[in-house]
């Protein structure tokens, strides 16, 4: 094989690697149906062990918190932060 | 705190039999913040108490008050965020006040819930959460509600449009209220700082079955987003897919789904879902 069929062949198997790979993707991309949509969505959502907060019986407000402590003769446990906690955003 | 003690089985057990347990959000405590101003002086009270007692206090502290409201012991939050740390302050309050088990004063809920609105509004929950560790906090994913009026939702849909291969722009500004919370869990949540170099989502009509129209969404995104409040440069590059259930006669929309197909943020992969509720 002289160096000009060698420069063809090389060309012509690239050309080939390539319209390879954008099938590949092309049909990765048409197989985000919904049923994959749906899938994905279930996948990121928070799992209970990421929601372990929900289990605790949370009081609506500081007074809210102070009245049942007084009523009941328990301490209040009171968390001052910032951002929110309860969307993760913070 | 969130992912360490107040995910502990001890903490919550504790918490829920022998406390009053409650959370305050600073910023709705402080000037213009959402709370009423009795709820407000009630936390500076609680605050003024501690210091006055030579408590550790703080901004963002654990209080224990006494069960006639005064504040007699507390923990930085770097030490309460230590779980062996924050049960030994439970049990000794425990201990010292002779606390007397029992149920949950208040039965648990789910925190994240959707807000109130008009019953003919769209109601969707975004979920988003680091894929890779990189980039972004990803000790648990964080979500949003996004609620879309009736008039907001027709921006969505098509003029005029009504048959399988059909196709539009979503309405800017829609798209804006949707694409903005695209970002991995950083410390910044302040979407006004937020900005799009380019955004876009394209819909096209891919099924017309009994008055239900489906459409395919696909879009992009490449936005400023800084991890800290201040100014870092880091950039949010997206692809999204999803689909829509919307009946034309009607102009309601049924359900609504968008992920990330690719995501990118800081150096690491990020995903994002949103879904309307049922």
């Amino acid at each position: 094989m002289n160096q000009l069929s060698k420069v063809v062949c090389t060309a012509a198997a690239c050309v080939v690697a390539a319209v390879t790979v954008n099938r590949a993707e092309n049909s990765q991309k048409s197989a985000r149906d919904l049923a994959w949509v749906r899938e994905r969505v279930q996948e990121l959502e928070p799992t209970a062990k990421e929601r372990r907060l929900d289990e605790i019986g949370w009081a609506g407000s500081i007074r809210e918190a102070e009245r049942l402590a007084k009523q009941n003769n328990r301490p209040v446990f009171l968390f001052t932060h910032d951002g929110r906690i309860n969307t993760g955003r913070c | 705190m969130r992912a360490g003690p107040l995910s502990n089985s001890t903490v919550i057990s504790l918490l829920n039999r022998c406390f009053v347990p409650v959370y305050a959000v600073n910023e709705d405590y402080r000037d213009g913040g959402a709370q009423p101003p009795e709820e407000k002086a009630e936390y500076n009270r609680i605050y003024k108490e501690a210091l006055a007692a030579k408590l550790s206090a703080g901004t963002v502290h654990v209080y224990i008050l006494s069960p006639d409201g005064h504040a007699i012991d507390s923990l930085h939050v770097a030490t309460a965020a230590k779980t062996e740390r924050l049960i030994d302050l439970l049990e000794r309050t425990i201990k010292k006040l002779k606390v007397r088990q029992g149920q949950a004063l208040v039965a648990p809920a789910p925190q994240s819930a959707p807000p109130k609105c008009a019953p003919d509004s769209l109601v969707l929950h975004l979920t988003s959460r680091s894929l890779d560790g990189r980039g972004a906090w990803n000790d648990f994913p964080v979500e949003d509600w996004i609620v879309l009026s009736q008039d907001e939702c027709a921006k969505l849909l098509p003029d005029g449009k009504s048959r399988a291969g059909d196709s539009w722009i979503v309405d800017e500004e829609i798209s804006t209220r949707l694409l903005t919370r695209f970002y991995p869990p950083t410390e910044n949540n302040d979407v006004s700082k937020n900005r799009f170099t380019h955004q876009t989502l394209k819909a096209e009509i891919i099924s017309v079955l009994n008055h239900v129209t489906r459409a395919r969404i696909e879009g992009n995104l490449k936005m400023q987003h800084s991890f800290y409040h201040r100014e870092d440069g880091k950039v949010v590059e997206a692809t999204v897919v999803g689909f829509m259930d919307f009946e034309l006669p009607t102009r309601r929309i049924r359900s609504l789904q968008l992920v990330t197909d690719e995501a990118t943020y800081g150096g690491g992969t990020f995903g994002v879902a949103v879904r309307s509720l049922e």
